[in-house]
């Protein structure tokens, strides 16, 4: 439940503004000048907050489509993402957000209209080459659509926009939006997975694993195009069996041949954002695993990420060819 | 923990009486009462004296909460009103602070600071002289959702600010002293959470142990904090930590290779 709303001053007449606030007719609201002034300063503690966020109402300005690190994508050349939204509903443990911003409340751009634009300013500027565009890289793309109705929005957008892809990526089963309206032929609806122990240790909040292949079951049965992402790949002992069983009840219930793509990313982490979430949660076993610093990064020694990646390539070829399965970096 | 910060003794009384506090006689600039897991301290009033004296406790109270208590005007708010500050302006230094509402139990209000008594309320906020040199000061020894300022209106557009007299400022507390305390001990149950869970059970003392028999320097405790925080979590829960295995380590480099083989070998899971 959210309790506060606070809204940016450039944004308080803002027609999504109202719509979101009078979803909450029991929050207070609160002013604010600019989303930082609550969003950034030190001295927050994100677990803290993490029991009871707040909502923040903001315009986003300067860059709202970014070019994605080298190695994220699922074939295309010109890879995008965008946030509309700050954090996430759900808590994983292994989440990045957490290392990287200082608050967990939720910031929600209202100013979705200038995304799109920027969007479609992107895609013609790639020619007759495809762009694609991925949600959820800082927020879940579905799980607060009810109450943002960014999805809904961005669907005839990219209606228009035949030359643009977009990668709608949900751990969420909040899909009316997507289940009530027409499939379009370049949207991928992307399911993250861990296997279910791994999930219930670590994601909380998150929908179980039956729940999400169900969804995924009736989207796929409308229509839409669906993508299986596994990542980060989790070590645990028995990974193999788990990941085994994960990708067995998967194939069992989704038709392999008309998954768009599957994708597969290891566990890695900016070294600060690693120490920041082992400060956070300091009991958190799955920081205690033999995860190493190099570089830059945190992540499993080699020998570790290899067996992962081979076990989890390895099932995944029973049910599908390696050109749709992608390793991103 | 949780350290009470009021200005004047007459917003103290209320409260000291209520949680049974007692006067402790020290060398303090201000005077202070304690007991149990609350402490309060009377500031003076303003802003210098708010910090000074919260910059003062600070130096006591490591793992605290931060409660500011008193009274303010508001231009409509009824008197005895009772609001925690979810947003707190300084005109003076133009700056703004949001602290986190993490204890649901009050109705937050807009404070701004003024460094002298206002008289014909401007803005639709509570007006006090305090809350921003609190905010400002505490916010850099706690996390700021355990920073946080409660006001009790005392005077409005109908009852001017000249009208207030101890008395009626210790009634006005007095009145919503439940209210208060209920608000502190939840802010106070908060901070256990925050700096309870700061550590895995046993570390320290188990760390400590370890350096009175070898010496480690700042780098290498790092690295003992890390390989003990791993075998605390992947060990079994009665696993004792066994001495023998170190008893032929040399120095602090000999046990921590030691130690990380030890962790290396303990099975990987990331279930309870």
């Amino acid at each position: 439940m959210i309790r506060q709303i606070y809204i940016e001053e450039a944004v308080r007449d803002h027609p999504r503004t109202a719509a979101i606030v009078a979803r909450y007719p029991e929050a207070t609201t609160i002013a604010c000048a600019h989303y930082g002034e609550v969003f950034n300063p030190g001295a927050q503690s994100f677990r803290l907050q993490k029991k009871s966020p707040s909502l923040i109402l903001a315009h986003k300005n300067g860059s709202r489509v970014i070019a994605t690190p080298e190695g994220y994508g699922v074939g295309g050349e010109r890879n995008f993402y965008f946030s509309h939204m700050y954090n996430c509903v759900y808590d994983c443990r292994y989440c990045f957000l957490q290392g990287m911003y200082r608050s967990a409340h939720y910031v929600v751009f209202v100013n979705y209209d200038d995304f799109f634009a920027d969007i479609a300013a992107t895609t013609a500027a790639g020619d007759r080459q495809p762009s694609w565009f991925f949600s959820g890289y800082d927020c879940d793309s579905l799980a607060m659509e009810p109450v943002t109705g960014f999805i809904e929005a961005a669907l005839p957008v990219f209606t228009r926009l035949p030359q643009a892809q977009l990668e709608i990526r949900t751990k969420s089963t909040q899909i009316r939006s997507l289940s009530a309206a027409e499939p379009i032929a370049n949207c991928v609806v992307a399911f993250s997975f861990t296997p279910d122990e791994i999930s219930r240790a670590v994601e909380h909040k998150v929908p179980s694993v039956d729940k999400r292949i169900r969804a995924m079951e009736k989207l796929q049965r409308q229509g839409w195009r669906i993508g299986l992402r596994l990542d980060p790949l989790i070590y645990t002992d028995g990974f193999e069996r788990q990941y085994r069983q994960l990708i067995e009840s998967l194939f069992a219930r989704i038709d392999a041949d008309s998954l768009h793509s599957v994708s597969v990313g290891e566990f890695r982490l900016p070294k600060d954002f690693f120490r920041k979430m082992v400060r956070i949660y300091p009991r958190e076993k799955l920081f205690a695993g033999p995860l190493e610093q190099l570089g830059g990064q945190v992540s499993y020694p080699e020998s570790i990420e290899t067996s992962l990646r081979d076990c989890v390539l390895a099932a995944l070829r029973e049910h599908v060819e390696d050109d749709r399965i992608f390793l991103c970096a | 923990m949780i350290s009470l910060m009021v200005a004047l003794p007459a917003e103290a009384r209320p409260i000291v009486e209520h949680l049974r506090l007692q006067a402790v006689h020290c060398d303090a600039p201000h005077q202070l009462y304690a007991g149990g897991r609350y402490r309060l301290l009377v500031t003076g009033i303003g802003q210098v004296a708010m910090a000074a004296a919260c910059g003062w406790l600070a130096c006591y109270a490591r793992d605290s909460a931060w409660l500011n208590v008193g009274v303010a005007g508001h231009r409509d708010l009824d008197l005895g009103s009772v609001r925690v500050a979810h947003r707190i302006d300084d005109p003076v230094l133009a700056r703004s602070w949001y602290p986190p509402q993490l204890v649901g139990a009050l109705a937050g209000e807009t404070v701004t600071t003024v460094t002298t008594v206002q008289t014909d309320y401007p803005k639709l906020t509570l007006y006090d002289m305090e809350a921003s040199a609190f905010v400002a000061v505490c916010s850099r020894f706690s996390s700021s959702e355990l920073v946080q300022s409660i006001k009790v209106v005392s005077d409005n557009s109908q009852h001017s600010v000249e009208k207030i007299n101890p008395q009626m400022v210790s009634e006005l507390i007095a009145t919503n002293v439940a209210a208060i305390t209920d608000y502190a001990h939840a802010l106070a149950e908060l901070a256990d959470e925050y700096f309870g869970s700061a550590e895995v059970d046993g570390l320290e003392g188990l760390c400590e142990q370890i350096q009175q028999r070898w010496r480690f320097s700042v780098t290498r405790e790092n690295q003992l904090r890390s390989l003990l925080r791993r075998w605390f979590l992947l060990s079994a829960e009665d696993s004792a930590f066994d001495w023998d295995t170190y008893s032929g380590c040399r120095d602090a480099a000999a046990f921590l290779s030691v130690l990380q083989a030890q962790v290396d070998a303990l099975p990987v899971t990331v279930s309870s």
